[in-house]
């Protein structure tokens, strides 16, 4: 009875303790660096650095729930998007009606998809497979989709581990080829805190094709309640 | 106009001291031109012009968790340039109170926004969309409306008053979100008559599936007799009869994508109906809408478009399947940041209609 008390106590312990020789939780890290739950967010879609169109967003986030309000240019004011991790919705204000949209729709005509930028978590829908030191502080990770239904099967991320933000990603499709590139640019605002202040999106089935977004007034924090996350509240 | 004063005046009221007390403002406003031009092969050839300018105006201000707004839509229209065919009119006018950003009320004339149906909604009693423009602005209704918002659904209460008590009409809705799928339940009383309703759509990575359906015991259709002779629809029998649209919307690239929509309406007209019907063409013309007089219509079209959204092609098509008329109707969509060409074409097999073709084209300017 002694024997078996034992037994089972250590293996309570060893399925609690941490695995220190897994080194940092890299996926969390990420995600808690581009964790922001309110930016107002600028948009631009350049062709052959010619810039094609731009949208003016305020952006609002809690958990994995995030709501885009657009306020330019004229032609889009009004209009909204919500992302509740499984359903997608557009507001049009010329109707005043709401459609439901596919995930997986490139995001009104940028090089992003709608998942790209409402994108959930790194750490609930990758696992990391590897990872490199490269200099200095930079750290290559290698992630693996968890299941068929994530947008890329393989994401190569370099990572800072000084400032613990992530620089580079690179997504694969399922047959290993190179479909898109993000490269992070990051700034202190007032309060001492790093935030990204720039995303660069590149499709490299499209060479000459890339999409740059601009983060202004990143909060960590805001105060909308979750029912501001609703399709009701989308409605209003 | 009585009835409107009434809701400006009353808005006004209750909105003068908020506004007063209010610790944060804002204003914004937008301004909308669409001019557009259509010929059609009535007459030897018929050209028409309309123009509207909608002024769009939205005051919105907090106190503590209450929040409050006020959005004006006008639309002044003018048809053929001509000097006495100017009007104006409120498209939208409604005041919102909301409490915690849980509870809502709204005051005034305000768009319904009921339906998944892209081009048909028989759950939205009220406003029936042009199907060879979708994304018209369409004209509010009167109604005071309460809104409770949980995290999985919403529960909505209408009133649509109207002159008379007796003639008012009720609605309760009920909405739920769950794992990719909504659905809604609706209920209508209308005078004598109510109105059961229900919309579900399911959302996939690449396509969206709905089903919208109501169950109603009063038609809004004339039935047409053995003898081609015309039944209103205030004499009809008021059993329950169905309506239903379902459809499927394909997203299969950032280039293409396809959509198809059919609809069953239990009290339009039978084959043999429609050729009682024709008989008495181009008299009874007006009674029905000339592209779907039948119980079972048919819609589908195919999309591409320009990587960046800046143009798109579609290729559209109706077929009534009681009356055997097919349309095709091509859009072509250009868009450049605040400016947006469109340019259609409907074309008439076996017309029901009085033309056979019809061409026009629209430019919006939004600033």
């Amino acid at each position: 009875m002694k024997t078996i008390c034992i037994i089972s106590l250590l293996v309570l312990l060893a399925g609690n303790m941490p695995v220190y020789a897994a080194g940092p939780d890299y996926l969390s890290l990420i995600d808690e660096a581009l964790y922001i739950e309110y930016a107002d967010i600028k948009m631009e879609v350049y062709k052959n650095d010619k810039l094609l169109k731009y949208y003016q967003i305020e952006f609002y986030r809690k958990e994995a729930k995030m709501r885009m309000e657009f306020v330019g240019p004229a032609v889009e004011k009004g209009r909204r998007m919500l992302n509740d991790e499984s359903n997608m919705w557009m507001y049009m204000p010329r109707t005043s009606k709401v459609i439901k949209l596919p995930l997986k729709q490139a995001f009104m005509g940028s090089d992003a998809s709608n998942r790209d930028l409402m994108r959930l978590a790194f750490s609930k829908d990758y696992e990391l497979t590897g990872s490199e030191q490269q200099e200095d502080t930079l750290v290559q990770l290698e992630l693996k989709a968890k299941d068929l239904s994530v947008s890329y099967n393989k994401v190569i991320i370099l990572f800072d581990s000084q400032r613990g933000v992530p620089l580079k990603q690179e997504m694969f499709a399922l047959s290993g080829k190179l479909i898109k590139t993000i490269d992070y640019a990051y700034d202190k605002q007032s309060d001492g805190t790093l935030y990204m202040s720039e995303m660069l999106i590149k499709d490299e089935l499209l060479k000459n094709s890339r999409t740059k977004m601009y983060y202004e007034n990143c909060k960590r924090r805001q105060e909308k309640p979750s029912v501001f996350f609703t399709l009701g509240s989308l409605k209003q | 106009m009585k009835r409107l004063c009434y809701y400006v005046c009353a808005g006004a009221i209750a909105w003068l001291p908020l506004l007063a007390n209010a610790q944060s403002h804002d204003l914004s406003y937008q301004v909308i031109l669409e001019s557009k031009g259509q010929y059609d092969d009535l007459d030897k050839g018929a050209f028409s012009a309309t123009s509207r300018l909608y002024p769009i105006v939205t005051l919105k201000s907090d106190i503590g968790e209450l929040s409050n707004s006020l959005q004006v839509e006008g639309s002044l229209v003018n048809y053929n340039f001509e000097k006495d065919s100017t009007g104006f009119s409120f498209q939208e006018l409604y005041t919102r109170f909301s409490w915690k950003d849980r509870h809502h009320w709204a005051v005034g004339k305000k768009r319904l926004d009921w339906g998944s149906g892209m081009l048909w909604n028989p759950t939205n009693f009220y406003i029936q969309k042009d199907p060879f423009r979708t994304q018209n602005r369409l004209e509010g209704i009167f109604l005071l409306s309460y809104t409770y918002l949980f995290n999985t659904g919403s529960l909505e209460l209408y009133v649509f008053p109207e002159k008379e008590l007796e003639d008012f009409s009720y609605s309760l809705k009920y909405n739920y979100t769950g794992e990719r799928v909504d659905l809604s339940l609706s209920f209508l009383s209308y005078r004598k008559h109510q109105q059961l309703g229900y919309d579900i759509s399911y959302g996939g990575d690449l396509f969206i599936a709905y089903s919208e359906g109501v169950f109603r015991n009063y038609s809004k259709s004339y039935r047409v007799g053995e003898e081609g002779g015309l039944i209103a629809p205030e004499n009809r029998s008021s059993k329950f009869y169905t309506e239903m649209v379902n459809g499927i919307s394909v997203s299969f690239n950032a280039y293409l994508g396809a959509r198809v929509e059919c609809r069953f309406r239990e009290d339009y007209l039978s084959r043999k109906e429609v050729n009682n019907y024709k008989k008495y063409m181009p008299l009874n013309g007006i009674i029905y809408d000339p592209i779907s007089v039948g119980k079972c219509n048919l819609f589908a079209s195919a999309e591409i478009k320009d990587l960046y959204d800046r143009f798109n092609f579609q290729l559209r098509s109706f077929f009534d399947v009681n009356s055997n008329q097919l349309i095709i109707a091509p859009l072509f969509v250009w868009k450049v940041n605040n400016f947006q060409v469109e340019l259609s074409s409907m074309i008439f097999n076996k017309s029901l209609a009085d033309f056979h073709t019809q061409t026009s084209i629209l430019l919006s300017c939004h600033f």
